[in-house]
Parts: structure tokens; sequence; C-alpha cells
């Protein structure tokens, strides 16, 4: 009776699990985020060095180099909030970092190694367990999928940037 | 020990470990948020907007966005198995780039997917698809859409600078 209540208790668990959630892998999430920080990169080595300030379609807009620092400080607080695990940067990238090509690359790369770390640690429990930003509470997960969101979005502003500097950008890295 | 090598099959058949981020609930979710943020990006852009591109070698504001219904329709269509509502053309290449005519097929776009993914069961996100000639879990091949539409919308915030207009704010929540 006791093994028998035991594998109930199991058969519900496994289930509860299994629908509660159930597309992505841990590995499937490092891949990606491996892929784009790939992505990333190539669109970084495609900005000749003086495109990194020169390039704001508007005055309103960030420049080359603030929209990948701001992906970076996306990675960091949107991650870091909710797990209570920060990047090591004080304060902003996108406000501390010199806009060259070689401290932007450097701190974007960091930040995106910086998530992929931590996607290597954290336990399955962790990967559930909620946090807040924004106002919202949401899990680590989640959060980590609003800051691959973030970068996406980020990095698809910069491919009129790159246009406007004359340069074909890198083909779409989906896959 | 019949039962203990049941337990041992049903945790084998749940690792636990392998699940990781999403719910069926969070994907459909997701997709009615990146709706309504696709439909501020269109509302925000006045009509005369909508042939308006960067450079010469760009799309147009209305071919990004048809561009997206296309991949939206290609992905969902790929993974559910159900065919396109709009058959097998282009929106980019066959629809009226008018701003009511684009907008109307990028929320049927998003439509359909929506409506993909609350017909597949939990099973059939795990099993595979072809997609761009490669074979892909179903339930990563609505990711890729997600991801795509996202890279579409994000380039279309700077036509909107350069047409004067402030885009809608990010609608990461």
């Amino acid at each position: 009776m006791k093994k028998l209540s035991l594998l109930f208790t199991l058969l519900v668990t496994a289930l509860i699990c299994t629908t509660a959630r159930a597309q992505v892998s841990k590995d499937q999430m490092i891949a990606d985020w491996q892929r784009a920080k790939n992505y990333t990169k190539a669109y970084l080595d495609a900005m000749p060095a003086d495109g990194y300030t020169s390039v704001k379609p508007t005055p309103e807009m960030r420049t080359f180099a603030a929209q990948m620092l701001h992906i970076a400080d996306g990675n960091y607080f949107l991650v870091g909030s909710v797990t209570g695990k920060p990047g090591p940067l004080k304060g902003s990238a996108e406000q501390t970092i010199a806009p060259t090509k070689e401290a932007t690359t450097k701190a974007v790369m960091d930040s995106y190694d910086y998530v992929i770390n931590l996607l290597q640690t954290l336990t399955p429990d962790q990967m559930q367990q909620k946090g807040k930003v924004e106002g919202a509470e949401i899990t680590a997960a989640v959060a980590i999928n609003k800051a691959f969101e973030h970068q996406t979005h980020h990095r698809g502003q910069t491919v009129a940037y790159l246009r406007l500097k004359g340069v074909t950008p890198p083909g779409e890295m989906l896959f | 020990m019949k039962r203990l090598s049941l337990i041992f099959a049903l945790l084998a058949v749940f690792p636990t470990a392998k699940v990781g981020a999403q719910s069926k609930d969070q994907m459909i979710a997701d997709w009615q948020r990146a709706k309504a943020y696709t439909k501020s990006y269109l509302d925000a852009m006045p009509e005369s907007g909508y042939s308006f591109k960067p450079t010469p070698e760009m799309r147009t504001f209305a071919a990004q966005m048809l561009h997206l219904a296309d991949a939206n329709y290609y992905f969902a269509s790929s993974a559910s198995a159900k065919p396109s509502p709009i058959g097998q053309v282009s929106a980019e290449k066959t629809f009226a780039q008018t701003k009511e005519a684009t907008t109307k097929a990028a929320m049927d776009s998003y439509d359909f997917v929506i409506s993909c993914i609350q017909s597949m069961s939990l099973a059939q996100f795990q099993e595979t698809a072809k997609v761009e000639g490669k074979v892909v879990p179903k339930g990563i091949i609505f990711n890729k859409a997600f991801e795509h539409q996202t890279h579409h919308r994000g380039q279309t915030t700077v036509y909107l600078r350069l047409k004067g207009v402030k885009p809608p704010e990010e609608m990461l929540f």
C-alpha cells in the first residue's frame, strides 16, 4: 500500500511536471544563447570602428555602441534581478563602458557569457524559482527568455544601422 | 521489484532535468503579447510610411511586416502540419502593401500561430518536423518563429524614428 501510494505520488508529480513545463530543455536554451552570442558578434564585427558612435539614425536614437551596450545591460538586469545572481558590472554598461569597437565587443560578449554560465549552474528547481523584475514576478526561465527577446529586438534595430553605414548585415542566424 | 522498476521507468520517461522553460500557456501568452506589440507598431506608422525604406536595399515597412507574416505562417504550418490559410503564396509578394491590408495580414498570421499552438498536445511539441532543411522539435519551431518576428519588428523601430514617429514602448511584459 505504501509503495502504491508512493507510485501514485510519483505519477502525479511526473504528470504535473510535464503539464506545467513542457517544451524547451536547458540544453536547448544554452545552445540558443551560444547562437545568439555568435549572431551578435557577427554584427559587432561587421560594423566598422567609426560606425560605433557615428551611426545614430536620428538624434533621439541610441548609437550603434549604445544599442549593443544596452543589450549587455538587459542581459545582466533581467537575468540578475530574478535569479538574485547579479553580473560583475557596478553600473550600466551603456553609461560606463567606452563606446569603442573593442571595449563594446568585450562588454557585450561578457554579458552573454554571464547568461550562459549561469544557465549551466541553475538546477531545474532554480529555473522555476520566481523573482521580481520590472514590477513583474516571473521564474528564472521566463526571465532568461525575456532577456533573449530583448537582445533579439535591439540587435534587430542595428540591421538598419549597418545598412545606413553601407554595410551588408550578416545573414539571419536563426539556426 | 516490479514496482521499483516501474518507478525507474517513470523517472526515465519524465526527466525533470530536461524540462526547462515554457508551458503552453506561457507560449500562448507570449504570442498574444507579440501580436499586440506588433499591432502597436502597425498603428504607429502613418499610411504614407508603409512604403518607406531606410536604404534602397532594405524592405519597406509593409514588406517587413508581411515578411513576418509569411514566416509566422511557414513556421506554424511546418510545426502543426496545418495548411497555411493563405495557401502557398507569399504575403510579401502578393498582398497590397497598404496599412489596412498589411495590418490584417500580419494580425491573421499571429492568430494562425496561436490557433496552431492551442491545437497541439504537449507530446506533439516534442515531436520533430522539418523546417529550413533541418529536423527540429516542433516546440522549438515556434520559438524560431517568435525570434524571427522579434527581429523584424525590431528593425522597424528605426523606420518609425526615421519617419519622425516615436516608437511604441517595448512590450517585454
